[in-house]
């Protein structure tokens, strides 16, 4: 996906705004929208797939999170990462880049902790 | 004083000297500690209202008598009833609250915290089903006022106060304080929470009971 593309994505929209990324500079958005991308494309799904793929309907009828999806997508932002070549604190900060697309679209995924 | 200390320092006070006022800052300390205590949610879940016992007319004093308030009434200077305000259980304050501690960073988004969260989730699948347990409601407005109760006495020990827990007289102590009317639901606060600390300065006997175990809880 282009990062055109990523950008125009209504949950990219809900990212920026809820997480406050519009005062980034051009630079750092850039970075979000090309990483978030390339993660797209490893998953191959769009960004807004992403998010409907871990809400599921419980048979009261309401929206909840997939536990099982939901780990399977946190392993999969790890096997991403490390398919990219990042390694080390980068490895963490791109992984919880990816995270908090999802958090601030509603997912409760736990970022990882550089630890030196 | 050290925290442990003032924990290992409280009893439940019986005697108190009733001639010496409580300064209003200690009270105020009090308070505070109350407000300080944990909370989930961040929510207001009780009201303290502080009573001075001169001012009190002597038929009013008499009738806040319980069997377990008999002299301790005559001598503590200050009485503060502590009760839950029931009005907390809206899921509304919970939404506004969780939202605000998102916004600066105490649920923090690294831990999963987001508004989408808190409104697509939090909210709908944890707070408005317990909410609608008035069981539920009554259990946490009761450990929350207690947690709050907690600081306050520890406070007080902190200051040089005596302070002892009681059971009160609710139908008095609503005539004679005419608490908020509702939205508070009074009654049932005052039910589950149904407690007011003594307080003033230890008296002359204190010395001999805090030699001793721990007396029985007011």
């Amino acid at each position: 996906m282009t990062p055109e593309e990523v950008a125009a994505a209504p949950s990219v929209g809900r990212w920026f705004d809820s997480a406050r990324l519009h005062s980034d500079s051009e630079e750092e958005k850039q970075l979000r929208y090309r990483l978030l991308g390339d993660f797209c494309e490893h998953i191959g799904q769009s960004p807004d797939e992403l998010v409907a793929g871990l809400i599921r309907t419980t048979k009261a009828g309401e929206t909840a999170i997939s536990g099982k999806r939901r780990a399977a997508m946190d392993a999969s932002i790890d096997e991403f990462v490390e398919k990219s070549g990042f390694t080390g604190r980068d490895a963490i900060v791109n992984g919880n880049i990816i995270r908090s697309f999802l958090v601030h679209n509603g997912i409760f995924i736990q970022g990882r902790a550089w630890r030196g | 004083m050290e925290l442990k200390q003032a924990m290992g320092n409280r009893r439940s006070i019986r005697y108190f000297q009733p001639d010496k006022p409580v300064e209003k800052e200690k009270i105020q300390v009090m308070l505070e500690a109350a407000n300080r205590a944990s909370r989930s949610g961040n929510i207001d879940y009780w009201r303290a209202l502080v009573v001075y016992r001169d001012e009190l007319s002597p038929d009013t004093l008499d009738a806040l008598r319980v069997p377990t308030t008999t002299a301790d009434l005559d001598m503590a200077p200050v009485q503060i009833y502590w009760f839950a305000d029931m009005s907390y259980a809206d899921p509304d304050n919970f939404r506004r609250n969780l939202k605000e501690l998102v916004k600066v960073g105490a649920l923090n988004p690294s831990h999963g915290w987001s508004d989408a969260y808190v409104d697509e989730n939090v909210v709908g699948q944890i707070i408005t089903p317990m909410l609608s347990d008035p069981q539920v409601v009554g259990w946490m407005g009761t450990i929350e006022t207690g947690l709050a109760i907690c600081q306050a006495m520890l406070a007080a020990v902190d200051e040089g106060l005596g302070v002892c827990l009681h059971a009160i007289n609710l139908e008095t102590a609503k005539q004679a304080f005419k608490f908020p009317p509702p939205p508070v639901d009074l009654e049932h606060g005052l039910r589950q929470q149904p407690r007011h600390a003594v307080g003033g300065d230890p008296g002359r006997h204190r010395a001999a009971q805090s030699r001793g175990p721990d007396p029985e809880p007011g």
